[in-house]
């Protein structure tokens, strides 16, 4: 069927073309061009959504369009439905927690401004080649996923060489305006993800470039939190906060896509789901499919799986806490090195680890963890070792827990 | 089949042996040119000819007639000379003999003389006449202008026909000089000065002339020497031999030797020469003692000591490429030849032999399919070795290349220019034709040489890693690959595909500027050699090198270089040439093999226990410990290393502390060290070195320190940069649509952990959608479907060698290997360390202790291995094989789809996959290369089976076979077998059991069976009753 619909538009682009071509009018030319791509692009789109089937759930499930959030995030979606009716947006801040929603969000934003072409994306490793000073050249490397629409990269990929980065596509992006079928110059979109990971110098560099070239193009930033984007950079957008879904409803996500698999899915199980996801619809969404995958029909009380290296830090926190000796400390240090290197985030492992701790610690040592957390984790950030800091917080963790022992039976 | 792997095991083994065998046979003809004993010097020849910028052309000793006759028109009275000399050196060597004899001899001597300088005479004239027309010749010459140009003339001798003389150019240089010993070269001169002082004062004048540099004719001069003397001595001791023969004694070496002293006049000559073959041999262990590296370096296959299985998985690779480059048969088809060709089989009378192929024949055909393209050069045409440094990835590539018949062109990438033109201009030249630099040669070149240049070139590009990073390096890359699959330069430039094997050589195969090219590359990860080995190695030399070693002191110079010859080679030479021996104490320990390693290890004794006697002396006051050792870190130099071995040593430090406080002081203390080092501050340095100062204060109550060790952190590094990219592969591998995959950096901490639960569902025995039920099959379908939009599939993994049979079914790994990410509990592999006491050596444990401590840490792992974090499964080998191939199967589907939308295949109903035929035009074909396999394996087996059970009708074979072969020409058919797993399912029919019973009805059943193969092309689901599975 699309193969029929490309074949019209091919016949009807070469019958006009010979009208046109003969007067050689070559922006009505383009114009025709123009016309028969969006053609196309309207008619695989069909094409792309079948294509989602078979995915990840929650691949699968994200809403395309904002009109299918229904559960979570609903009202944001209607807000933003609203924004954008005229088409066109102001640049925008989405920031929220993990899991939350916010790049569904921003897809389904783009979809609704540009149709179903904006889906139409593909990723490709570019380069770019730029002056950092007048003698001296910087290459960068990164991964960017764009359609005709939008680029989406992630800036701090780049290590310190992000502030070059954005100013250099948003540059780029503004040599390249598109021109739509009207003939007006329109706007691209710019998706920065992990903003808040940018150095401060690119967030100035982005601050200045914002505003240089927001006739050609609209940012839309993303972060887990809105306290490490710069005031100044949170003034110039819109910012859109995405919460959290709560426990009900990812239960009623759940039973949707349950209904949608043709599943049956038993209640105690689902809220169970959802409480393990603590409120990470991602995670809610994975773990039922794993769920589904390890033991169907659903047993009510069927064990809801979770990750390998939050089970490894558990059973270091428990090592931990077991025993405060060097030759436990030099167990840990092993154990540490293997979450690093099967890359889990040295952020992340002192989070976890701090968690796993102070969960059978009294009030008073609770605040005592997670002040030594926080200040190797700060350390983290300044240095450029992070086994060094983890081990540096394991072994405060060891002497202050011994003296509260020792005081304790002494 | 075990049985079966073995034979394919031992066949691979008898043939490469066969090939050592040839090869070593080579080695023996040429070798007949150089005596034995310069053989070991070859490098240094090379390296003399290539360095010396001299216009010399390249003769062999052979050729020295015609270069002599040259310059040689007006000495005749030197010849005459020469004649009387020869005359009586030529009846000298055989005294004993009778008068006739020695008549005889004479004359045929005189004989031979004349012939020789008729032969000269005409010699000369013939190059008078092409030396006209020679372009870079030196201007003929006579002696006496020849010595006034700057040569020396000597002749040297040779005992069998003396009538050639050696004419060396010699560049001048003041006299005086020569009577240094501090150059080698001076020394052979000086051995050559004392030659022509005996030949006559000529000579002699001469080499009172100044003398440094002798531009060799073609060889060095002490070799040709050495060369003359053998033939002399052999000549002699042939003749003594003789004589002793005919007197009935078996004279010992030594008493020839004597014999040969006591030869009063005759002999005396050869004593002398004697003397002076002695001193050279002297002077060439001096000179060859420049390096055991290059004088030791391997020269056959057979020496290679870096791990067998890469050095064989290199090799075969190479040997694949036989059928391109010599047109031979490549050792794949070598085997399984007699299988595919039924007439070859019947030719051969089918030994046992052939028997034992049939059996894994499809296995072998399936694999030849895989790993050679249409036109049949390997699928992979470019081979990267990977390898720590001094793992011996250049000695191998380039043993291999000459191993497998050719000859190496070598460029480094380092060295080149970084333009991608230039690499690729010199990447084309390599391959496509001679170098430019042999091209030049090509006159004079000797026939030996010649030999060698005949042989086609294989290009090996070291140091990959080098040039491959930027923009303008992945311009060189691409281009590169391009080249290998021959579209380089469009479709008409193109030369067509690669006609030459490259081999690219790189420390890091996971670099990620490699990464494009690992997908298309043959991977060969050269894993350091085994450590016997090493030591084995070593010893050899040293007993070479006459040097009495240690053999404990050799194994730890091979641990604590980390198995690097490379290092292991210069560290014994240098310590052990002045004394002559290696001894425990010669030894390094761990470490010093990097040179700063050893002050990082002392340094880290003086931080965590030093209170030196003299530091009481040097700094008096309360603050004595901080400022000595504030000096102390500052001369250090390498502040990376400090702060990482610093940290590394802290927990086995034993400071005295039962509370811990000092410890999580220390660690603070490292941990400020760590912020300082990165900082930007002024005096942070200053800061850093305090707060390491700082760690020595908390440490000062600790008095003993059991261990130190290098730190370990790096190893991490690496570790986890390979980890990355891992991950950024599967990044990039995951379909658009997996939006949580695709693009997100944290999809390997949060998506990864339940993708590799979803992919690896219960699917029983996988036997195929056959035998599921319902809720298997469905699972099943989903699990491939999650792959392969995950960009996930299960191939064999290609560092693991084709000759590894065992892991060859099992071994389908996850590719990307994103599996490896949620292994915990075995440690970072390579941080598991060996205590080393606090002198600085490895502790020395009993045989008992170490498996005791090996054991324990064994059964750590283990339960950690096998308490599980996740309860997830893992799919079998079966239910691998199967996703693997429907991952293949729906990536065929769509491509179909977006080659002809219109549908030419029939689209599944309801779940249920029957039996598609598709066709393709041979233009997929070539991107379809498992399910390629997968019909060649069926018809090979198809062949198989009709031979195994036919028994005595064997020309049914014959004819049933041919007709098929035929008809698969032009179109290929693609039949999809439902539920395909390792195990071969075909018809087989109760006649072909019980030929007997039918033989009368042959031949109709033959055009049946025909029937039946087209109706089973079609369904081989309608098999009836008389089908069974094998």
């Amino acid at each position: 069927m699309h193969g029929g619909n490309i074949f019209v538009c091919v016949f009807l682009f070469f019958r006009l073309f010979r009208l046109f071509a003969l007067r050689a009018n070559f922006s009505s030319l383009s114009l025709l061009l123009l016309l028969c791509f969006s053609i196309i692009t309207k008619n695989t789109s069909q094409n792309l959504i079948s294509s989602y089937i078979m995915s990840l759930w929650v691949d699968k499930y994200r809403p395309i369009e904002l009109n299918q959030c229904e559960h979570v995030n609903a009202s944001v979606a209607n807000h933003l439905k609203e924004l954008v009716k005229d088409g066109d947006c102001p640049h925008l801040l989405f920031y929220g927690p993990s899991g939350s929603g916010k790049k569904s969000l921003v897809l389904a934003l783009l979809s609704t401004i540009f149709g179903p072409g904006a889906h139409k994306t593909k990723v490709e490793q570019k380069t770019w080649k730029i002056d950092a000073t007048s003698t001296r050249k910087i290459e960068v490397d990164l991964m960017t996923q764009s359609s005709n629409y939008h680029i989406e990269i992630n800036p701090s990929d780049a290590g310190y060489k992000d502030r070059y980065v954005v100013q250099e596509v948003i540059k780029e992006m503004a040599r390249s305006r598109p021109i739509d079928a009207q003939g007006n110059a329109g706007y691209k979109i710019l998706v920065l993800t992990e903003c808040d990971k940018l150095s401060k110098e690119a967030q100035h560099g982005l601050r200045r470039t914002m505003e240089k070239y927001s006739s050609a193009c609209r940012l839309i930033l993303i972060a887990d939190s809105v306290n490490r984007v710069l005031e100044a950079v949170r003034s110039r957008c819109l910012p859109v906060r995405v919460a959290a879904p709560r426990a009900e409803d990812i239960e009623k996500v759940l039973y949707d896509i349950a209904a949608k698999e043709k599943l049956t899915l038993p209640p105690q199980l689902c809220s169970k789901v959802a409480v393990f996801a603590k409120r990470d619809l991602r995670r809610a969404i994975l773990a039922l499919e794993a769920c589904r995958v390890a033991n169907y029909p659903f047993k009510e009380t069927q064990s809801v799986q979770t990750t390998d290296w939050e089970l490894y830090i558990a059973q270091i926190a428990a090592e931990i806490l077991a025993e405060q000796s060097p030759k436990r400390l030099l167990q840990v240090r092993g154990r540490i090195y293997e979450l690093l290197v099967n890359c889990i985030p040295p952020t992340l492992i002192f989070q976890t680890l701090c968690f796993y701790l102070s969960k059978r610690l009294d009030d008073e040592m609770k605040h005592e963890v997670i002040r030594w957390a926080a200040q190797f984790e700060h350390k983290l950030q300044l240095g450029s070792k992070a086994i060094i800091h983890i081990e540096a917080f394991i072994a405060q963790f060891m002497a202050t827990y011994k003296r509260k022992l020792i005081s304790a039976f002494a | 089949m075990e049985e079966t792997y073995i034979d394919e095991d031992e066949e691979d083994m008898a043939f490469l042996a066969e090939q050592d065998l040839d090869d070593d046979e080579e080695n023996a003809g040429g070798a007949t040119q150089n005596p034995p004993g310069t053989q070991d010097l070859d490098w240094l020849e090379n390296e003399a000819n290539g360095g010396a910028t001299q216009n010399s052309n390249k003769r062999g000793p052979s050729d020295f007639e015609k270069n002599n006759t040259e310059n040689d028109d007006d000495d005749d009275g030197d010849d005459a000379e020469k004649a009387a000399a020869k005359k009586k050196r030529s009846i000298n060597p055989t005294p004993s003999l009778t008068e006739e004899e020695l008549a005889k001899e004479l004359a045929e001597k005189k004989r031979k003389q004349q012939e020789l300088e008729r032969k000269e005479r005409e010699l000369e004239l013939e190059l008078l006449r092409y030396k006209s027309v020679a372009r870079n010749a030196p201007p003929l010459l006579t002696s006496a202008e020849a010595v006034s140009a700057g040569f020396r003339v000597i002749s040297v001798t040779d005992p069998k026909d003396s009538t050639h003389r050696v004419y060396l150019k010699v560049e001048e240089r003041p006299f005086g000089e020569l009577d240094g010993d501090s150059n080698d070269e001076n020394d052979v001169l000086l051995s050559e000065n004392q030659l022509a002082r005996k030949k006559g004062k000529r000579g002699y004048d001469h080499a009172r002339a100044t003398i440094n540099r002798i531009h060799l004719l073609n060889e060095p001069i002490n070799d040709m020497l050495m060369e003359i003397e053998e033939k002399k001595s052999a000549a002699l001791a042939a003749s003594l031999e003789e004589q002793a023969n005919r007197e009935n004694t078996m004279p010992t070496e030594e008493e020839m030797r004597s014999a040969e002293e006591e030869e009063t006049m005759s002999v005396e000559d050869f004593a002398e020469m004697q003397r002076k073959k002695k001193k050279i041999i002297e002077l060439k262990a001096k000179i060859a003692s420049a390096s055991w590296l290059t004088k030791y370096a391997p020269r056959k296959f057979t020496d290679l000591i870096s791990d067998e299985r890469s050095n064989r998985e290199l090799l075969r690779w190479l040997k694949m490429w036989d059928k391109i480059v010599f047109n031979k048969k490549t050792p794949d088809q070598m085997m399984n030849h007699s299988i595919i060709n039924p007439s070859v089989m019947k030719a051969s009378n089918g030994q046992n032999r052939n028997n034992n192929y049939n059996n894994n024949s499809s296995k072998y055909q399936q694999k030849t399919e895989e790993l050679y393209d249409a036109s049949g050069r390997p699928m992979k045409k470019i081979a990267l070795v990977s390898g720590g440094p001094g793992s011996g990835k250049t000695t191998l590539a380039h043993i291999a290349a000459k191993h497998a018949g050719y000859r190496v062109v070598e460029i480094n990438a380092a060295s080149t220019q970084k333009s991608t033109n230039g690499l690729v201009e010199a990447v084309k030249q390599a391959v496509e034709m001679r170098s430019v630099l042999e091209s030049m040669k090509g006159i004079s070149v000797s026939t030996r040489s010649d030999s060698q240049n005949a042989r086609p070139n294989c290009l090996v590009i070291d140091e990959i890693d080098a040039i491959f990073g930027g923009n303008e390096g992945k311009g060189a890359m691409s281009a590169l690959l391009k080249l290998a699959n021959g579209t380089l330069g469009g479709k008409k430039n193109s030369n067509g595909p690669l006609n030459r094997p490259i081999i690219l050589i790189c420390n890091d195969m996971y670099s990620a500027a490699l990464r494009q090219l690992r997908d298309a590359s043959k991977l060969v990860r050269l894993r350091p050699p085994l450590a016997a080995r090493v030591t084995g190695r070593l010893r050899e030399i040293s007993s070479k090198e006459k040097i009495s070693s240690d053999p404990r002191a050799l194994s730890q110079l091979a641990e604590t270089c980390e198995l690097d010859i490379r290092a292991c080679l210069n560290h014994l030479q240098y310590k052990s040439l002045a004394r002559g021996k290696f001894t425990m104490a010669d030894a390094p320990i761990s470490g010093e093999s990097k040179d700063v390693g050893a002050k990082a290890l002392e340094m880290m004794r003086d931080v965590y226990r030093g209170r030196h006697a003299f530091m009481e002396k040097t700094y008096p006051g309360p603050a004595k410990h901080f400022s000595w050792m504030y000096d102390r870190l500052e001369t250090f130099g390498d502040d990376n290393l400090l702060l990482e071995s610093t940290f590394e040593n802290l927990p086995s430090a034993k400071l005295n502390d039962s509370t811990m406080e000092m410890f999580a002081l220390a660690s603070n203390d490292i941990s400020n060290a760590d912020i300082f080092k990165s900082s930007k501050l002024a005096n942070s340095t200053d800061y850093f070195y305090g707060q390491i100062a700082s760690v020595h204060h908390r440490a000062s109550g600790c008095s003993t320190m059991d261990s130190v060790e290098f730190p370990k952190i790096k190893t991490a590094e690496r570790e986890l940069q390979r980890k990355r990219e891992i991950t950024k592969e599967w990044m990039e591998k995951a379909k658009i649509d997996s939006r949580s995959i695709s693009m997100r950096n944290s999809s390997s901490v949060d998506v990864l952990p339940y993708v590799l639960t979803i992919i690896a569902p219960d699917v029983g025995r996988a036997a195929g959608y056959d035998f599921m039920s319902q809720n298997e099959s469905e699972v099943l379908k989903r699990a491939v479907d999650v792959t392969r939009s995950a960009g996930l599939t299960y191939a064999k993994t290609s560092s693991k060698g084709s000759f590894d049979r065992s892991t060859y079914s099992a071994g389908l790994q996850l590719q990307p290997a994103i599996d490896e990410l949620v292994k915990y509990g075995c440690g970072v592999p390579g941080m598991v360390s060996k205590p080393i006491s606090a002198n600085g050596a490895a502790i020395r444990m009993s045989r008992e202790e170490w498996i005791a401590q090996r054991n324990a840490l064994n059964d750590e792992r283990d339960k950690l291995r096998n308490e599980k974090l996740v309860d997830r499964r893992e799919l079998g080998p079966n239910a691998r094989e199967l996703v693997a191939r429907e991952v293949t199967m729906d990536e065929i589907r769509e491509r179909a789809r977006s080659y002809n939308p219109e549908g030419v295949f029939t689209p599944e109903k309801g779940g249920e996959r029957g039996v598609e035929k598709k066709q393709f035009t041979n233009q997929n074909v070539v991107n379809l290369p498992q399910s390629a396999a997968y019909d060649e394996m069926k018809k090979a087996s198809n062949a198989r089976l009709e031979l195994g059970f036919s028994g005595g009708n064997k020309h049914r074979i014959a004819a049933s076979t041919k007709p098929k072969s035929l008809t698969t020409v032009g179109v290929t058919k693609y039949k999809y077998n439902e539920g395909f797993t390792n195990a071969l399912r075909r018809t087989v029919y109760m006649k072909d059991l019980f030929p007997g019973m039918v033989a009368s009805k042959d031949v109709e059943e033959e055009e049946g069976e025909k029937e039946e193969d087209e109706k089973e092309a079609i369904n081989n689901k309608n098999r009836g009753e008389e089908a069974m599975m094998v």
